[in-house]
């Protein structure tokens, strides 16, 4: 018979001295080491010591006896769940005792026959590699669940992901759509819409690369505002702490700061090669509530007259940050044009 | 005449509506760009519908069709999320996708403010 495992190392209990040689004999063909030990010892801890597939309990006694019950107890209570195979000359006294045993068990009559040895071990070790495989098929499934969780979760996000620039790319359709709308719609000629189109559409763009280049994280107030000075940036002071706007407002107020430019490039302060503009900001309280309050100061521009009709600058500022009747967004003071926005808590980013 | 309250947390957007409100005669409350201040205005303005987007910033604007419901104010959303992203309570309301087809907000602000214009 071929041997069911070359690395068996096998552990009798209780083989009388006069039988160890028979003992190692008989198993040569299924194990590679036969050791011995005594159920006086705790043969549980040395049969998981040398990771015996299988325990051979010898219960006959030296002048071939009955074994002594309580020292087999002992036996095994500490052999427990591992597989036994008991040996005694008697058949009948192994067979009595198998149920005593609480593990998967076995025997053999003494003397061993190899082969019913070999096929006997084999068996339990066949047991042995199973639940080996069982184990590892366990892991190998748990492995697989925990990345198939993972993946789902991975795919969850990205599904979510993808969901949202749909709805931001909507929205910045919808945006687009009102700009023009009232770009064409202002009353001016097809050139002047034209150019003032492209300059709106660039400063989106601009606001859109600066909202996305941070994973929608929003835009540092005044990187903002440089940006969107541009040429005019040497006449214009800028000043005020470090604030973050949320993602979803860098577009609008990108837009804000453009129309505020353009149209002091166009009428106001910076028509003049004298005039200069003053952009600040600053927290402040009003009640319970913080804001914080963007100013835009015209000073040493032409004569400042009120326009006729609210354009599309000014309808935006008053949408976008409307101060309500009593503090108004805008000033056309003699001295210069004036506008004071007042942003909420929640268009602020929090640190 | 009626008086629309719009609530968008786009100031771009809630102005296209705005003009297009004036556009067909109607009179523009708000517009609200937050929750809280949608909120104000339903509390405290007459208003005969409104039109919401359903995102607004961190928050929805369930909170605010709720009050609206209550208060027996017609309403439609408008949205860039499909009509799947809804609560199954207001799915059956009025939708206007963004962005806009005209014809569409017109023909919804038109069946908004029919019972108004009635009186």
């Amino acid at each position: 018979m071929t041997r069911p495992e070359a690395g068996a190392d096998l552990l009798v209990v209780d083989a009388p001295a006069a039988c160890q040689a028979d003992y190692q004999k008989s198993l040569a063909d299924v194990a590679r080491s036969v050791s011995f030990a005594n159920s006086g010892e705790d043969v549980g801890r040395v049969a998981r010591e040398r990771s015996s597939p299988v325990v051979l309990v010898h219960l006959d006694g030296p002048d071939g006896a009955n074994p002594d019950p309580a020292r087999l107890m002992r036996a095994l209570r500490g052999l427990s769940d591992l597989p036994v195979i008991f040996v005694s000359q008697e058949v009948s006294q192994a067979l009595s005792l198998l149920s005593r045993h609480s593990g998967p068990f076995d025997y053999l009559a003494w003397p061993i026959v190899p082969e019913l040895a070999g096929a006997k071990i084999g068996t339990f070790l066949g047991l042995r590699r199973a639940a080996e495989k069982h184990a590892e098929l366990e892991r190998e499934r748990d492995r697989l669940a925990d990345a198939l969780e993972s993946e789902k979760r991975r795919t969850d996000t990205l599904v979510a992901l993808a969901g949202e620039h749909v709805h931001r790319g909507k929205n910045l359709l919808a945006i687009i759509q009102s700009i023009s709308l009232r770009t064409v719609s202002d009353g001016r000629s097809i050139a002047d819409a034209r150019s003032a189109l492209i300059g709106r559409l660039r400063a989106i763009a601009r606001a859109y690369h600066m909202a996305t280049a941070t994973g929608h994280a929003g835009a540092e107030l005044h990187e903002i505002v440089e940006a969107e000075l541009g040429e005019a940036a040497h006449r214009i002071v800028a000043s005020g702490p470090s604030v973050r706007l949320k993602g979803g407002m860098v577009q609008t107020f990108t837009l804000v700061i453009h129309e505020l430019t353009a149209n002091a490039l166009a009428y106001g302060a910076l028509s003049t090669p004298v005039g200069s503009v003053a952009i600040g900001w600053t927290f402040f309280d009003c009640g319970e509530e913080s804001y914080l309050e963007v100013d835009w100061t015209e000073r040493n521009g032409p004569p400042v007259v009120s326009p006729e009709r609210q354009g599309f600058g000014l309808s935006l500022v008053a949408t976008f940050a409307g101060t309500g009747a009593e503090f108004p967004n805008v000033s056309f003071d003699p001295s210069g044009f004036v506008c004071r926005l007042r942003l909420s808590q929640d268009m602020i980013a929090a640190d | 005449m009626a008086r629309v309250l719009v609530v968008d947390d786009e100031a771009l957007i809630a102005m296209m509506l705005s003009d297009l409100l004036t556009e067909y005669g109607h009179e523009t409350v708000g517009p609200a760009h937050s929750e809280a201040q949608a909120l104000e205005l339903v509390a405290s303005k007459a208003i005969d519908a409104a039109i919401l987007d359903v995102t607004l910033g961190d928050h929805d604007c369930f909170a605010v069709a709720q009050a609206l419901g209550e208060r027996g104010i017609p309403f439609a959303f408008a949205t860039g999320h499909g009509i799947h992203a809804m609560p199954d309570a207001f799915r059956e309301r009025m939708t206007v996708s963004k962005p806009f087809d005209f014809e569409v907000v017109k023909q919804i602000v038109d069946e908004l403010v029919a019972p108004a214009t009635q009186l």
